[in-house]
């Protein structure tokens, strides 16, 4: 079948991403990936190859799955405690055909700040990190999944703080 | 702290030291000109500037620096300040250049950095040009060990090879990895800062008490994947060694050989070059490095700490490739490596959030009545020497920390000036 995405239907998808992670819904977010997600944020040259090079992020499914049983459950994710709160704002939202039928490109700016309240440290300003988004997303069933995304930071080869959440 | 009485800061005998040595902005200028401004420190990889002409901008402490190769393959390190207003001479954090030119007036120095060119010369008399120093100023002695570029600002004093002493074994065996015999670090760095003094990095980088609780959920990551379970750091038979000059090796725990990425490929390419033996102590003996004041090497990773302030440290952790080597253990490396380091990755951020925990704890000495020590006792009773007398303990010891102020005890003693800049 075709897979056709109109522009408001995927602002639609994206503001509904955009409110599980930032209320840490990260299993119903992940439910709205595919098995074969690609989830990545590259670092210092969006460019180069993620085998290759190093990355923030270069995530398949089974990752994924760790890193959000290590931030919501395990107790240990020593850098987010007290846990940031984190308010995205979406934009700029272009949607093209891709290769794959049941697929379209999106792309989109996004807005990431991140604030940790409650702790006795008084971080007085929130982090911002600006960004540009790249999604493939596929059409399984009916419902839009998240093949691939990649989270292109303004300042991926700039002095980044830590980022235990899901940017 | 009025003066420096540095028996009083750094009591060895008694495993501790005085937090003011974190506080103490005195202290911290102190440290730049007897530390940073004298002793070997590290600058770059002989792989980030790989042609004549080849540049890397730099710096060691708040001091710009311009890591160049010439013509004739000399490596120099240059202050970038154009001699004239100084005005920074190269803006760009790498690149090739035949020249670098100061865009206020136009001033020209080669990549040796020599004054080659002064705009509208006539407009100075010959004893008005005969003023300016022959070029930008330069640390006056740079050498290199397994590709490892290092700069000293003091025009005397040991040399690297003996200031490394034991340690340049361990570089020659971590760049041995490698294929080729020479590892590659333009595959990605995270640059980041704390806001904490320089030191409790320093400490941290080779500190094996703490992985088995902070960075526990490595193991249990592990589990969750059927990996092989590690040896805890704290039950482990491996060493810390004092390598002397603030230098100390951590051995990793056999059981990291789960970390391990090699392929028969990779080991037969190992063999064809250094023979079976040596093969098998560069791949068995994997270690944690640190190398006083400013690096840290471990297989995927080297770490450098660069001081701003007294509470503020910028930590660049490059990563580092074999080439040559199959593939799929590059790929190896790569994810070992952001899985543990990165922004996100879960090891190193909980260290950067420790160091900020750690100085926060400091803000305690603005009230004189506030617990006054750090202790670094762990272990001391216990310690051995090994060969060549170097102080030897467990690898969740405190071994490493204790190398690090015997030096800085012994750079921040010395009793002669910190030698000027020579032009």
């Amino acid at each position: 079948m075709l897979a056709t995405l109109d522009t408001l239907d995927a602002e639609r998808f994206l503001s509904r991403e955009a409110r599980l992670l930032d209320t840490a819904d990260y299993r119903a977010w992940l439910d709205l990936t595919t098995d074969d997600v690609v989830y990545w944020v590259p670092v210092n040259d969006a460019g180069a190859s993620p085998d290759d090079h190093l990355s923030i992020v270069y995530d398949d499914r089974r990752r994924l799955e760790t890193r959000i049983w290590r931030i919501l459950e395990s107790g240990l994710n020593h850098a987010q405690d007290p846990r940031s709160s984190t308010l995205r704002f979406v934009t700029n939202v272009e949607v093209e055909p891709a290769e794959a039928a049941a697929e379209v490109l999106v792309r989109c700016n996004v807005l990431l700040y991140e604030y940790r309240a409650g702790a006795q440290r008084r971080n007085v300003t929130p982090n911002a990190h600006p960004a540009s988004c790249e999604y493939r997303l596929r059409n399984v069933d009916g419902a839009w999944k998240i093949a691939y995304k990649k989270i292109t930071l303004l300042a991926l080869d700039g002095l980044l703080p830590t980022m235990t959440y899901l940017i | 702290m009025p003066s420096l009485n540095v028996d009083d800061l750094i009591q060895l005998d008694a495993g501790r030291v005085h937090a003011s040595i974190y506080t103490d902005p005195e202290i911290f200028r102190e440290e730049m000109q007897r530390i940073f401004f004298t002793s070997w420190v590290f600058i770059g990889h002989e792989s980030e500037i790989p042609q004549p002409g080849s540049f890397k901008t730099t710096y060691i402490g708040q001091v710009p620096l311009i890591l160049t190769r010439s013509d004739d393959g000399a490596i120099h390190v240059l202050v970038n300040r154009c001699v004239h207003r100084g005005a920074t001479v190269c803006q760009l954090e790498r690149g090739t250049a035949k020249a670098f030119r100061c865009e206020y007036h136009a001033w020209t120095y080669n990549v040796a950095g020599d004054l080659i060119g002064i705009s509208r010369p006539e407009g100075y008399s010959d004893a008005e040009r005969a003023q300016f120093p022959p070029g930008l100023a330069r640390a006056p002695r740079v050498d290199s060990c397994a590709g490892m570029i290092f700069a000293s600002f003091s025009p005397s004093g040991v040399s690297l090879r003996d200031y490394l002493g034991p340690a340049a074994r361990y570089l020659e065996n971590w760049a041995a990895l490698s294929p080729t015999g020479s590892v590659d670090v333009s595959g990605g760095v995270w640059k980041t800062s704390y806001r904490g003094n320089w030191k409790i990095q320093v400490e941290g980088s080779n500190e094996g008490y703490h992985p088995d609780f902070l960075h526990r959920v490595v193991e249990q990551v592990n589990k969750r994947n059927s990996a092989a379970a590690a040896t805890p750091f704290v039950l482990s038979q491996n060493q810390a060694l004092d390598l002397g000059h603030g230098h100390s090796l951590m051995e990793h725990p056999p059981a990291n050989a789960s970390f391990r990425h090699e392929t028969n490929d990779y080991v037969r390419q190992l063999e064809a070059r250094l023979g079976p033996e040596r093969t098998q102590e560069v791949l068995a003996k994997t270690f944690r490095l640190l190398v006083f004041p400013n690096l840290t090497i471990s297989t995927e990773q080297i770490r450098v700490v660069r001081p701003l302030s007294v509470d503020h440290t910028e930590v660049y952790q490059y990563h580092v490739r074999v080439p040559g080597a199959p593939e799929a253990v590059n790929v190896s490396r790569v994810r070992k490596h952001a899985d543990f380091a990165g922004p996100s990755g879960n090891g190193s951020p909980d260290d950067f959030e420790m160091f900020e925990r750690i100085q926060e704890g400091f803000n305690s000495m603005q009230w004189p009545g506030a617990l006054p020590w750090v202790w670094f006792n762990r272990g001391m009773s216990t310690e051995g020497r090994g060969e060549d007398g170097i102080r030897v303990g467990p690898t969740a010891g405190e071994v490493q920390q204790r190398s690090i102020y015997y030096e800085w005890k012994r750079l921040m003693a010395a009793n002669t000036p910190a030698p000027a800049l020579v032009g």
